[in-house]
């Protein structure tokens, strides 16, 4: 029995960890205080286009307020860093 | 008759004024007089490009020289050396003459276009960024951008990245922010 919940408690974590985390809403200081670094380049790049997915921003600039302008900006900036940098 | 006469030639001035665009303020659009580069003198070397060149500003000849390097292709270089000296002297310039904007009328399309997503050019109306490298995305060769547009009240700024059309002299313009 003991070992049946065992393996139940494991199944389930197992589960969870298989699920993809939600992705958290960073605010514009946080992005700017992500690394930059070619060897997180699959983990970053990840984390920045779930951001651009979460925030759904429109593709004109012009369409945008300052404040997501900004955001946005930093988020391709970086986006388009590691295409430019870490070239494999 | 001379009501209808009054009457027509009002209509015809709200008319002309519907078909004038307001031009935003720009070196152009003030009071300052800049000729076209003459006895322009290239000299290029790896990477770099020096030029000499002389052009007239408020009736005086003006002889300038000045340079760019990059991984562009030289005649790139070239163009950009004489844009960025004319525009650095011209803005050293800029206490001597006055340069408050001008609101003008002109006839025809609006004097900056603004880049779009998508839009294909040729690599030189794209501006160059301060990062000039180019790379490699989705196996086109592509660069960033930067480009400033001067409205009536401000300055804008955008970067981009733009990406050579296969076995072609255009460029897409991939993204802009």
């Amino acid at each position: 029995m003991k070992y049946i919940a065992i393996v139940l408690v494991l199944a389930l974590v197992g589960c969870t960890e298989n699920e993809a985390a939600p992705v958290k809403d960073l605010s514009y200081q946080e992005l700017k205080d992500l690394p930059i670094n070619c060897q997180l380049a699959d983990q970053q790049l990840d984390l920045l286009k779930s951001l651009q997915k979460l925030k759904n921003f429109e593709s004109d600039p012009d369409k945008l307020n300052e404040v997501n302008r900004a955001y946005n900006s930093e988020l391709k900036a970086r986006i388009w860093w590691y295409s430019l940098r870490c070239a494999k | 008759m001379i009501k209808k006469l009054c009457l027509l030639s009002v209509m015809v001035s709200q008319i002309a004024f519907a078909e004038c665009e307001i031009r935003s303020a720009s070196i152009n659009q003030n009071r300052t007089q800049v000729g076209p580069v003459t006895n322009l003198v290239k000299n290029l070397s790896a990477n770099k490009c020096s030029v000499n060149f002389q052009i007239t500003v408020n009736g005086k000849l003006q002889s300038l020289e000045g340079a760019w390097s990059g991984t562009e292709p030289p005649e790139y270089l070239c163009n950009y050396a004489i844009e960025q000296t004319r525009k650095q002297f011209l803005v050293t310039m800029g206490g001597t003459f006055r340069t408050d904007a001008v609101t003008a009328c002109v006839e025809g399309g609006t004097p900056q276009k603004k880049l779009r997503q998508g839009d294909a050019i040729l690599e030189a109306e794209a501006g160059p960024n301060p990062i000039r490298d180019y790379f490699v995305y989705d196996l086109a060769r592509c660069r960033l951008f930067r480009e400033t547009i001067d409205t009536v009240d401000k300055t804008e700024t955008y970067n981009g990245v733009i990406c050579q059309i296969k076995h072609t002299n255009y460029w897409r313009v991939v993204d802009r922010w």
